[in-house]
């Protein structure tokens, strides 16, 4: 292996950091341009998002319970309580209020 | 009884709804579905290689979506309340909800520091 | 306490998050909804008819039981057998095969929120891979990462009283040296069936390839493209399609294509 007696040139070098990015598909930007590439490169974020407040097919509800097994005339203890506290409040004339008819 | 959104879209089974919760989820989906667009818009508008007038143009297009498809228009609420403040994104749950089950053990793995 | 508790208000219980893995990673049915009583009770049944086959199957061969015991004194009253050697070899950490090459093959690691947990499947792995003779490392501590959480204790103003909380993250790890990329397929294939709920698994596997590697991939036949023999009976969808994709006209025509035709 021979010694380089001096560095190649800066453009000398730049041309092998270009060729070398080709070859290895790497983008070239020397002068950090603002083409748009980030906006490109980054991942959808859609699918993600939309799931944040879950996935309605991973888990089975109580209302999906009650399909199944109608004859098993489930009740729902939260749904059950949540009726009757409306229907205690109805009977203190503390309903909700009417909606307004335009 | 007409839909109150334009599109229609399945009701979260498994979070607290109430109508913030369901504009949010309605923000998310159109999202979803308009991200390529929107993407691509937002890389011809940011684009400095491109003409001006390209450039321009894309950025109209961009402001003229409808708004419900905005990314910065989408807020993590709280799953258990609905809060959308103090969300503590790890657990999608509010500072609130979030003590309350901490302290009741019912969040895997979380304990009450003390160093 | 809770403040619920101490006005004596009934409030419906807090529902917890769910951890059951299974649930949570299973695939929804075709159907697109949670499969019903009807199909779950089918598929039972199915996989209980698969399991009795299994079973015939076995029993039918001639099978030479010769087993072998660490302790043969210590006899068991009932059973009046010593404990076997797999059993009695759980109760010591779990043995090593010695390296041939020291080229590593596999690194994996497991994470999670409770240490018993991940040493049982650290050292579940850790003996699989000893009874399937690839050299493995000792189980090895990673960093345990700790995020704390400090919440306002009022739901309203009173921001001077502040509680904290912290989650912390335990890690393991094991290194696999030495074996064909077949043995540690189905190496890691048995240690995912059989994963506990709980602990995050994380895989990487290396393997070295020769500098014709491009010409040998050319040469690829149709014939050659195929699912290992492990994930024969996989569950994934995914896995599923791509092994009828890879069975399809297109792909067949696409890849035996000569390298001069492209």
């Amino acid at each position: 292996m021979s010694i380089l007696k001096k560095l190649p040139s800066k453009a000398r070098l730049e041309q092998v950091k270009k060729l070398s990015s080709e070859i290895f598909g790497s983008t070239w930007n020397p002068n950090n341009i603002r083409n748009g590439s980030k906006i490109l490169r980054a991942p959808l974020k859609g699918p993600e998002l939309v799931n944040y407040y879950g996935v309605n097919d991973s888990m089975p509800t109580f209302q999906d319970f009650k399909k199944w097994f109608p004859e098993l005339k489930l009740v729902d203890p939260r749904e059950a309580y949540r009726v009757k506290m409306v229907e205690d409040r109805k009977k203190r004339n503390k309903g909700a209020p009417k909606k307004k008819k335009e | 009884m007409p839909f109150r959104f334009p599109v229609k879209f399945d009701i979260p089974k498994h979070a607290y709804v109430n109508a913030r919760v369901l504009r949010d989820q309605f923000k998310r989906i159109q999202y979803a579905d308009n991200e390529v667009t929107r993407n691509a818009l937002r890389y011809l508008a940011r684009n400095t290689e491109l003409p001006a007038k390209v450039r321009l143009e894309a950025q109209l297009q961009l402001t003229s979506m409808p708004k419900y498809t905005s990314y910065s228009q989408i807020k993590n609420r709280c799953v258990a309340t609905g809060h959308a403040r103090s969300v503590i994104s790890d657990f999608k749950l509010n500072r609130t909800a979030f003590r309350e089950r901490a302290r009741a053990g019912l969040i895997p793995g979380v304990t009450k520091a003390s160093w | 306490m809770l403040c619920r508790t101490r006005l004596m208000i009934h409030v419906a219980p807090l529902r917890s998050l769910s951890t059951f893995r299974p649930l949570l990673n299973s695939p929804p049915s075709q159907n697109g909804a949670h499969s019903s009583p009807e199909e779950f009770k089918a598929q039972a049944e199915e996989k209980k008819r698969e399991e009795d086959r299994f079973h015939q199957s076995i029993l039918q061969g001639d099978v030479e039981y010769e087993p072998k015991y660490l302790s043969e004194d210590k006899v068991n009253p009932i059973s009046r057998r010593p404990l076997p050697l797999n059993v009695e070899l759980l109760k010591y950490k779990p043995l090593q095969v010695p390296k041939t090459h020291g080229h590593q093959v596999a690194k994996i690691e497991f994470k999670g929120f409770d240490r018993t947990e991940l040493l049982r499947a650290a050292e579940f792995a850790a003996r699989a891979a000893y009874y399937l003779n690839i050299p493995c490392s000792r189980i090895a501590n990673l960093k345990t990462e700790r995020r704390l959480y400090t919440v306002i204790r009022s739901p309203f103003a009173q921001a001077k009283s502040k509680e904290n909380f912290q989650r912390r993250m335990f890690g393991l790890s094991l290194t696999a040296f030495d074996a064909t990329s077949e043995v540690v397929d189905i190496w890691l294939s048995y240690i995912n069936r059989h994963a506990i709920d709980g602990v995050q698994y994380n895989t990487t596997t290396s393997f070295r390839e020769s500098l014709d590697f491009s010409e040998r991939l050319d040469k690829l036949a149709s014939t050659d493209m195929k699912l290992p023999e492990s994930f024969k009976d996989i569950d994934d969808p995914i896995a599923n399609r791509i092994e009828e994709l890879l069975k399809s006209d297109t792909f067949k025509k696409l890849l035996d294509e000569t390298p001069e035709n492209h």
